[in-house]
């Protein structure tokens, strides 16, 4: 058997680190306040830091999901900065940098179907455009670091309101050492008709990312978000530690779509929330592929009458992955409806588990709630769970859910090597079949590479 | 097939621990559940598979009353090595009476391929045309709703 995994990860490379900053190794109080000075901060958000420092320190690594002892959180870089400033045109870029996007494909994918883009390489944003008649309509796209000099108010008033500093351990390490990441502001009833997309990169070796996203949708608008990341391959383990915070205002909706592609000595632990109001809806698309171990589960709260949350999530566990990925949703309006759909596939002694959460508090009535998880195993080594919790109190509540492990269906796949299909590319056709409700939600070019991918990674892995 | 129950260790207290050992056991439960007026029940039910080629069918109905309380957890569990096994647990929940309360986890640990596991919960009201229906007949709206939790939870032999 060909383990083709590691071979066919073809964003494994790596540039040589020519940087402007590197923060020293480790984190305490003296890096805390040295990122929060080269970023010339306001005195709220080094306090908003210092706190989440405090919070990180007395929290425990959690006790379920994947196994974290592996992290030495001594032995990460907190803070790179690759370049001086954020540039409008890739030629700007250092050579290096403009030759990983290049080779990653985003400034083609930019000129094909893109609204706006931005670029962050190790802790920075150092790319980013937008087109124009958006910026005419009041469209903000910018990253973290930019919105908070230019609308301190408006990160301030949302800044760690969804997620706060003290939800959870990695919450609060991201809260601490924050950097890049984008803010999106999309005023009342603007539709943004193509994605915006983000690309995130790591490059150096025991590098920690932790970006910071805060997505603003105002009545009645519409965004659709796109995220891609990768890494090289290292030896070392480095950390992803981001926090997503959604706000989708009456009648809005937002599609957040991620294809996680790390590679596979990266700790992937992230933190998503959207608070939905009247008649919005949020949906999260995830898809994850790469990395050593995921711990995440976008979570939708339904605040408003009416407002609706969709969750789709594929994982693709291969040898010496955990996938821990699922969705939460909280109805707390009456009316609201949510759907999650997961569908995953271990192979080659990859573990994968669905956690879901489904809560109807006592005061919501007449919620809708579907779940359905599906999970392909593949062959003898590889394990799948399911540990979905529902929490339902609200009056006329519609709870329904479903989950499904098997192998492959040996009779559809008679059925194709009869007719003549060799068995390895019937395999791979059954699996892409099995996937393809939530893969078709993804962007063409991403479909695309996920078929190939799956292909890639099912040759020679037969039984 | 009866070697297997659900006991009752203490009041409010539900529990079925299914281990299958011998290959090409089968078994199948079902346990249904009226909840009157402000009761709780914790239910607990873990399957494991240990012996290859067997198959088990765990199936709870339950029926809530006014502010009854239900807490139910399961577990699926097939190990490493242990081949062709189906297992399917199942848990559905009528409302009759409001302010009531469900906290449902079931959880499926498959440690091989060669299985077929699943799980479902349904939770939810008598539906409005069944209860139309029996009201357009004469029926009392009580008596209706009861008519439909007695048939819920009735075991089809």
């Amino acid at each position: 058997m060909v383990n083709l995994n590691l071979d066919n990860y073809k964003y494994g490379f790596s540039y040589p680190e020519e940087y402007v900053f590197k923060s020293k190794k480790g984190l305490n109080e003296d890096i805390v306040r040295e990122i929060s000075a080269i970023k010339d901060e306001p005195l709220w958000m080094r306090k908003f830091r210092l706190n989440a420092l405090d919070v990180f320190k007395s929290l425990p690594l959690p006790n379920w999901g994947g196994d974290l002892s592996g992290i030495n959180f001594d032995n990460i870089y907190y803070y790179l900065k690759p370049a001086r400033t954020q540039v409008k045109k890739w030629e700007d870029l250092p050579k290096d940098i403009k030759k990983t996007y290049d080779r990653i494909g985003i400034p083609e994918a930019e000129q094909k179907y893109l609204a706006g883009v931005k670029a962050q390489y190790e802790s920075e944003i150092v790319y980013g455009s937008l087109l124009s008649d958006l910026e005419k309509k009041g469209v903000i796209f910018l990253s973290m670091d930019e919105g908070l000099k230019k609308y301190p108010e408006l990160v301030k008033e949302y800044l760690g309101k969804a997620v706060p500093s003290t939800d959870n351990k990695f919450a609060a390490l991201n809260s601490c050492v924050w950097s890049g990441g984008s803010f999106i502001y999309i005023p009342k009833n603007v539709k943004v008709a193509l994605p915006l997309q983000v690309y995130f990169r790591i490059n150096a070796k025991n590098m920690g990312q932790f970006e910071r996203t805060l997505i603003i949708a105002d009545e009645g608008s519409f965004v659709s978000y796109l995220e891609g990341c990768t890494a090289p391959i290292y030896s070392t383990d480095s950390l992803h530690s981001a926090v997503v915070e959604i706000f989708v205002k009456k009648n809005a909706r937002v599609r957040y779509t991620t294809v996680q592609n790390w590679s596979k000595n990266v700790y992937n632990l992230v933190t998503k929330r959207a608070f939905v109001y009247q008649d919005g809806v949020m949906e999260w698309v995830d898809g994850n592929l790469g990395s050593k171990i995921t711990m995440k589960y976008p979570a939708v709260y339904l605040l408003g009458e009416g407002a609706k949350g969709i969750i789709l999530s594929m994982v693709f566990a291969g040898k010496n992955q955990h996938q821990d990925a699922g969705g939460k949703v909280v109805h707390l309006a009456n009316n609201t409806s949510s759907q999650i759909i997961s569908k995953s596939i271990s192979k080659n002694g990859g573990r994968s588990s669905f956690r879901g959460l489904v809560k109807i508090a006592e005061t919501s009535e007449n919620c809708k709630s579907n779940v359905v998880c599906d999970a392909l195993i593949l062959d003898k080594n590889s394990r799948s769970d399911t540990y979905p919790l529902m929490d339902i109190k609200g009056e006329n509540p519609q709870i329904s859910h479903e989950a499904l492990v098997g192998r492959i269906n040996e009779e559809q796949l008679f059925y194709l090597t009869s007719r003549g299909i060799p068995k390895q590319e019937a395999v791979s056709m059954l699996v892409n079949g099995f996937i393809e409700p939530i893969a078709k939600e993804f962007p063409m070019e991403y479909a695309m590479e996920l078929n190939s991918l799956i292909s890639l990674e099912m040759e020679g892995g037969v039984g | 097939m009866t070697k297997y129950k659900f006991t009752n260790p203490k009041k409010g207290e539900k529990k079925l621990n299914l281990e299958l050992k011998e290959s090409e056991e089968a078994v199948s439960v079902v346990e249904t559940i009226v909840l009157k007026k402000n009761e709780m029940l914790n239910v607990d039910a873990t399957v494991v598979h240990k012996a290859k080629n067997s198959l088990a069918k765990v199936l709870v109905k339950a029926v809530l009353y006014d502010n009854a309380e239900l807490v139910f957890r399961g577990n699926v569990k097939v190990e490493r090595n242990v081949k062709n096994c189906d297992s399917n647990l199942s848990l559905k929940v009528l409302l009759v009476g409001r302010g009531c309360k469900v906290i449902a986890s079931p959880a499926l640990e498959i440690e091989n391929n060669d299985v077929k596991c699943s799980h479902s919960v349904s939770i939810s009201k008598p539906s409005e045309k069944e209860t139309f229906y029996l009201m357009s007949r004469g029926l009392s709206k009580v008596f209706a709703t009861n008519l439909i939790a007695q048939g819920f939870v009735r075991v089809e032999p």
